[in-house]
């Protein structure tokens, strides 16, 4: 790469040019002036040459050609160093005013913050930066130290109109009034003058003009005088196409105006003499001073002789003068004289020569602790390494030493050293290093705060531009700088540079930093006045529950004073306070299914709908029923969306959540709702238009719309910090049309709107009620139909217990009412869980309950009940006659049991049909849903086994365990169900129930004997020959009054559902021998329950229906001496079932395997402890109900004793048809050897029922079954 | 001293950032735990300028800025632990040698109550 072409490069030409002194009269300043112009700015555009070409030898003997040159003109008055001061503040006004400019540009793009526009043009350095840059070079220019700044020539310029302009010429060049530089003797006076004659043509002819020129020509030698005649063009003003001044005055308006007396010869005039006077004059003049300055040099320093010398000499003067900024070197010292001709070298382009000069000189000063004039020299050295391309590492070592040097001196080398930076940075960057670039801009930031923010900047763009670009460099230092920005109250520019800096932090979870950054631009936009913006900014960070509670009140106070200058309730479309959990979006609203209750909306539509399947009429006859009644009204595209009814609110559900550690108030939230008359509008446009304009339109609209067409509700609320409210938002539409739900709005501290689109944050929509059509898009899912209004009744069910014990029995009452005017029919209703509530009659509500369960109400209901078809019916119609409208509601009564322990949820759905017929909706049905817990009360659990005494008796115990923490319940009654069983108590109630109660925790056990009562096959069953003793108190002092009827109206329904939920788990249920036992039982403090429980029903079976009993002795006396002994026994035999049974009975010798055949029967299965006072209990000892383990380890024990056998003795096997309902008697004979205890248990019957007819729904009954014979112990002594 | 200790994601989010110092410079020390986070990119992506240190988990010197120096040290799965310090005459070996140790079994301690929950992020 030409380091000619580098930024670096180019600068170096531009700024590191001769440069010309101009001394000029007040005449010609004015003569110029009438241009706009001074005299130095008109001749300013003409100092750089392009295209030159002139030859230049320099020390060596070859000529070379320069193609570009350039001059730098000043007024004598400015060569010297620039007032810090004023330099100061041009740099200001230079910051300043760029900051206005990129600002208002940045502000044009502000109104719509577009995040996205950031990418390409940030990248761009802005351009003032150059500006600044040069200008900061300039404040170190006219240093003393280095000659490239001295005046390598004086134009001298003298008006013709001026009296005596030779004397004037001299008077200029007068030593007083000449800069420092050529007084001091820091430079050499003697300078190449250039006497310059400028004429106004407007004046007059140019006769006077050359007479003076002549005279000067006399007096100062011919080649060095010229005369220059401008303002040529008399009349019109001259407007130049493209202006050669234009650049250089930035004031814009006079621009036009520039020059405009000058035409083309004048300018071609002015070119004429800067080119002479560069390359006939100045050129030639450098070159000589440098050839002069050359033999110098090597006469006094080059050779070996020549630099011993020069060093004992140095040292020698090294204990001499020891100021800070080294001795002082006159112009014509050698020192001095080599840095010129170094200089002059570099200007020329001879940068060989300017190098092995600088070389040498640098030594120099090294020694002589000269350091600022060291510093300069290796500056300078770095720079023509780099006009070289030689040895990078060369000129950075250069540069980073004259840097280091000039940081070293302090105050003194300020801006040299920021110059010296500055073009190192160059010299980096021209050489893509830009990461070390920036490490220097970092360097260069000294004491100035400004200068230090703009340098900030740089760097950051540095970090932007290396590769690979470190962003969060750039980011990081863009915030530095903007911080610094800020203390010099450069807000523009802290904005710009923050706005900036958030591209890096935007989307990244870095939210600490982001919004330090969101907060201060918000801040400082809100300084500048402009509120929006800055609310804007703002409101990016409210949502921080990542700071600590301090900065969260910080940042909310602020935004609320932000808000507050505003001046009036701003809008914001995504405020992040409160956060909105959108997943949590519901909407409630009713078409044909109303709800009772909010814990009803929440159920599953599913099991709404399996509950209804039987009541409502099918869909698609219903749907049939529509089209037909209101094709014209209802298109398709209505069917998918959602129909609510005018007059009923269409609820949504919201969670607000607080994010902050602080409390919000957050005042009138409420939906943002559209409505529109025509029910077509949203098929045909809509669609199309812009989502964004509506929502604009409606924000305003709804403040107005309160009266109209619809109502919405509105909520206040305060949200602490870190909670989450849930909010039921409603609007209620008034009148037929279409209602869409847009978002919702709220208010924030009373100052602040937000709002939330629905629409906007469609993926996870939660629409519980709609009808859920999978292609509806998420704006459908808003939009309602409204259609005029129909009744809906209200309905509750009163008093239901939320608690209750199991078994408890309760009466409700179900409330409906019709607070509209339209009347409704066919009232249906179906229950959930029939087990737990069932539908009572209308009498049922004027009775007292418990009361009426007793037997001596009036039997007259109790023939209405158990009519096992109505219950079977699972949906209740209401009688045809019911109609319920007006204030008063309808009661009908409901019997609650709590059938099983659990937290149970009953579900009721009650249909209605609206008589209207010319409604959208045919029907309703309204959904109620309560949740009950039933506790556990008493745990009861029954066993029976056949009595071995009577062959129709059998044996119940009774287990009740109550299971409570604190209760007690009085047992009361246990009854059988059906009417052939009796059942009576073996002991007195008093003897079981000492205290009457049973405390909690407490266990109970009690006998029973348990008759069948039944006789020969009577198919038609007589209820009235009721049997006595199917019911037994347990209370002792109770009259017989207060028996409980188990056959009246509801617990004979509970009953049907028990046994309907039985059946499920048993199958053998429909054999006639089993029996339902239901146990009454009350607590004891009535407060809690004051109805009575019904117990769990237990159905229970005998072995089957063969029943048998062995009589025969017990003990028996015989003498063995004799003979062996024979015992005749008998075996009874019942059938119980309906059908004639075939029994086989088959006795077997004692074979000594003790196999025992289990048969299928159920009572034995059960296996009770082997409690303590069992056999006490029992009078007839006869019966045995021993469990399985207890009987084989007698049956091994008795092996054990080898206990001599016995013969069965008759015969071996036995076959009888029983009739149904009979008895028979089988004889029975064993044969003893010898004396002692015999199990006469070693026989087998079989029995087998004819198999029953197809269609019988007792499919699974057992037919046939095996039974091994029961332990019947026979005692034989010796007879004496 | 050691400053302030900070777990940064494969994705360079920051998982934990806990400063020692007493004075409220939360801030700056996310902004230098940031801004090394170009430097870990630059060493990561760039194996030839690391040369033998491409295997190595423990980065190094990342970034001297004014008082501080920070240290990282890259996990297998981009895990980032940064660490800063104001021990400015520290050497590499030292950081590598004991402090990372000392100072992740200290986070490992001190976090194991409420922190470990997120740590379990990582």
């Amino acid at each position: 790469m030409d380091p000619a072409r580098t930024p670096l490069g180019q600068m170096l030409l531009e700024e590191i040019t001769p440069v010309v002194m101009v001394l000029s009269t007040p005449s010609v300043e004015e003569t110029c002036l009438k241009n706009g112009l001074s005299f130095l700015q008109m001749l300013t555009p003409f100092c750089s040459f392009n295209n030159i070409d002139v030859p230049v030898r320099t020390a060596s003997d070859q000529p070379y050609r320069i193609h570009k040159f350039k001059l730098r003109l000043f007024y004598g008055s400015n060569v010297r160093k620039p007032d810090l001061k004023v330099a100061e503040e041009q740099l200001m006004q230079v910051i300043t005013e760029s900051g206005e400019k990129v600002f208002s540009e940045l502000c044009s793009d502000a109104s719509k913050v577009n995040h996205e526009h950031a990418s390409s043009e940030d990248r761009n350095t802005p351009s003032w930066f150059q500006f600044f840059n040069k200008e900061l070079v300039r404040m170190a220019s006219f240093s003393d130290h280095e000659a490239f700044d001295h005046p390598v020539a004086c134009l001298l310029a003298v008006s013709s109109k001026d009296e005596h302009p030779v004397s004037r010429f001299i008077d200029l060049f007068n030593t007083n009034k000449l800069p420092s530089l050529l007084k001091d003797g820091a430079m050499d006076p003697k300078i190449l003058k250039h006497y310059l004659l400028v004429h106004d043509n407007q004046d007059g002819s140019a006769d006077r003009a050359s007479k003076i020129l002549t005279e000067m020509r006399n007096t100062f030698g011919s080649s060095d005088c010229v005369l220059l005649s401008i303002n040529s063009s008399l009349d019109a003003p001259i407007k130049h196409q493209d202006n050669p001044w234009a650049s250089q005055i930035c004031d814009a308006s006079s621009n036009q105006d520039l020059g405009c007396f000058l035409n083309i010869d004048d300018i071609n005039e002015i070119k004429d003499l800067m080119q002479d006077l560069s390359s006939k004059h100045i050129i030639p003049n450098m070159e000589q001073k440098i050839r002069v300055l050359n033999q110098q040099v090597s006469a006094t320093r080059k050779g070996f002789k020549n630099q011993i010398k020069n060093l004992w000499w140095r040292k020698g003067k090294e204990d001499g003068v020891d100021s800070l900024n080294g001795p002082t070197y006159n112009y014509n010292s050698i020192e001095s004289q080599i840095r010129v001709l170094g200089d002059y070298a570099f200007m020329l382009r001879d940068y060989e020569l300017a190098l092995s000069n600088y070389r040498l000189i640098s030594t120099d000063y090294k020694i002589d602790k000269a350091w600022k004039r060291y510093a300069g020299v290796q500056e300078m050295m770095g720079l023509t390494y780099f006009m070289l391309d030689q040895s990078r590492k060369e000129a950075e070592y250069c540069m980073e030493n004259a840097f280091n040097t000039y940081l070293k001196l302090g105050l003194l080398g300020q801006q040299n050293a920021t110059r010296c930076g500055l073009w190192w940075i160059e010299m980096l960057k021209a050489r893509d290093l830009f990461k070390e670039a920036a490490t220097v801009y970092f360097r260069i930031c000294g004491e100035d705060i400004l200068h230090s923010a703009v340098m900030l900047e740089q760097a950051s763009y540095c970090y932007l531009l290396s590769k690979p670009s470190m962003s969060r460099k750039y980011g990081f230092h863009l915030v530095l700088s903007g911080e610094q920005y800020k203390k010099c109250d450069q807000i523009k520019h802290a904005i710009r540079t923050y706005r900036s800096a958030l591209t890096v932090f935007r989307g990244t979870t870095w939210s600490y930093i982001n919004d330090h950054v969101h907060f201060h631009i918000g801040q400082w936009y809100a300084s500048l006045g402009m509120y929006e913006v800055a609310v804007k900014h703002m409101t990016e960070i409210l949502a921080c529950s990542h700071q600590s509670k301090t900065t969260q009140e910080l940042f909310l106070s602020d935004f609320l004073q932000v808000v507050e200058k505003t001046g009036h309730t701003f809008e914001v479309t995504k405020l992040q306070l409160p956060v909105i959990n959108i997943s949590s979006l519901k909407v409630i609203f009713e078409d044909h299914r109303t709800f009772g209750s909010s814990s009803a909306v929440d159920t599953k539509e599913g099991l709404w709908h399996s509950l209804e399947e039987d009541m409502i009429p099918s869909f698609t006859a219903a749907k049939t029923n529509w089209l037909e009644l209101q094709s014209k009204l209802i298109s398709k595209k209505h069917n998918q969306s959602n129909v609510c009814v005018a007059g009923e609110a269409v609820k949504v559900n919201i969670e607000f959540i607080n994010p902050l550690q602080i409390t919000i108030p957050v005042s009138g939230v409420t939906l943002i709702c559209k409505y529109s008359t025509s029910t077509d509008e949203l098929t045909s446009d809509a669609k199309g238009s812009s989502v964004k304009t509506d929502n604009e339109v409606d924000h305003f609209r709804d403040t107005s719309s309160y009266n109209s067409s619809f109502l919405v509700s509105e909520v206040d609320f305060s949200l602490g910090g870190g909670e989450t409210t849930l909010v039921q938002l409603s609007v209620t539409p008034k009148e037929v049309g279409t209602l869409e739900i847009l978002g919702v709005r709220w208010k924030l501290s009373g100052t602040i709107v937000g709002f939330h689109n629905f629409e906007l944050s469609h993926p996870k929509k939660n629409i519980v009620k709609g009808r859920r059509k999978a292609k509806q898009s998420p704006n459908e899912k808003f939009k309602f139909m409204v259609i005029k209004s129909i009744p809906k009744i209200q309905g509750s069910v009163q008093s239901l217990p939320g608690k209750a014990y199991a078994g408890d029995l309760r009466q409700l009452m179900l409330e409906l009412r019709n607070p509209s005017e339209f009347p409704v029919k066919n009232l249906k209703m179906k229950i959930s869980h029939p087990r737990f509530l069932i539908i009572g009659n209308q009498e049922n509500v004027k009775l007292e309950f418990p009361g009426c369960l007793t037997k001596t109400t009036d039997s007259a209901q109790s023939g209405a009940h158990a009519n096992p078809n109505v219950m079977s019916e699972t949906v209740f119609s209401f009688p045809v006659d019911t109609s319920i409208q007006g204030e008063t509601p309808l009661s009908w009564p409901l019997w609650f049991r709590a059938a099983v322990p659990g937290d149970i949820s009953l579900y009721m759905s009650i249909y209605y049909e609206i008589e209207d017929i010319s409604s959208v909706i045919r029907y309703r049905t309204l959904r109620l849903h309560y949740n009950v817990q039933v506790l556990p009360s008493l745990d009861v659990s029954f066993q029976i086994s056949p009595s071995r005494l009577r062959i129709h008796d059998f044996l119940v115990r009774l287990d009740v365990i109550n299971k409570t923490s604190s209760e007690s319940f009085q047992v009361y009654q246990l009854s059988s169900v059906g009417h052939h069983w009796e059942i009576s108590l073996l002991q007195p109630p008093d003897a079981i129930f000492p205290s009457q109660t049973l405390m909690a925790g407490q266990a109970i056990s009690c006998f029973f004997t348990l008759k069948n009562s039944r006789r020969l096959s009577k198919l038609e069953h007589n209820i009235s020959t009721m049997p006595l003793g199917s019911d037994v108190l347990l209370v002792p002092q109770c009259s017989q009054d207060l028996v409980y009827n188990t056959n009246n109206v509801p617990l004979v329904n509970f009953h049907y559902f028990e046994r309907l939920q039985q059946k499920a788990l048993h199958e053998d249920l429909g054999d006639l021998n089993t029996v339902d036992l239901v146990l009454i039982y009350r607590p004891l403090n009535s407060s809690i329950s004051p109805g009575l429980p019904d117990p769990p029903h237990v159905i229970t079976a005998s072995t089957g229906p063969i029943s048998w009993l062995v009589d025969g002795p017990q003990t028996l006396h015989h003498d063995f001496s004799a003979s062996f002994c024979e015992i005749n026994l008998k075996m009874r035999l019942y059938n119980s079932s309906d059908a004639t049974a075939f029994v086989h009975i088959d006795t077997t010798d004692f074979d000594g395997s003790g196999e025992h055949v289990n048969s299928v029967n159920a009572v034995q299965s059960a296996t009770p402890d082997n409690q303590a006072g069992w056999h006490d209990v029992t009078p007839v000892n006869e019966i045995k109900v021993t469990p399985n383990a207890l009987e084989t380890q007698q049956g091994k024990a008795l092996l054990l004793e080898s206990v001599s056998p016995y013969i069965w003795s008759g015969s071996s096997s036995t076959n009888i048809h029983l009739e149904p309902m009979s008895s028979a008697e089988i004889p029975l004979q064993i044969c003893v050897f010898s004396p002692g205890t015999y199990d006469l248990s070693n026989y087998v019957l079989s029995w087998k029922l004819p198999s029953q007819g197809l269609g019988d729904s007792d499919e699974t009954k057992q037919h046939s079954g095996k039974c091994q014979g029961y332990k019947y112990y026979l005692t034989v002594l010796q007879s004496t | 001293m050691i400053v302030c200790v900070a777990v940064v994601g494969h994705q360079n989010n920051p998982l934990y950032i806990q400063s020692f110092t007493e004075a409220d410079d939360a801030l700056k020390l996310h902004h230098i735990v940031h801004c090394s986070l170009d430097v870990v990119d630059e060493r990561v992506n760039n194996p030839k300028k690391s040369g033998p240190m491409l295997n190595e988990t423990f980065l190094g010197l990342l970034y001297p800025i004014e008082n501080y120096k920070v240290y990282g040290y890259l996990t297998n799965t981009k895990v980032k632990f940064i660490l800063v310090t104001t021990d400015l005459d520290v050497k590499d070996a030292d950081v590598r040698n004991t402090s990372f140790i000392v100072v992740l079994n200290g986070i490992y301690y001190q976090t194991s109550n409420e922190r470990m929950a997120q740590f379990e992020l990582v």
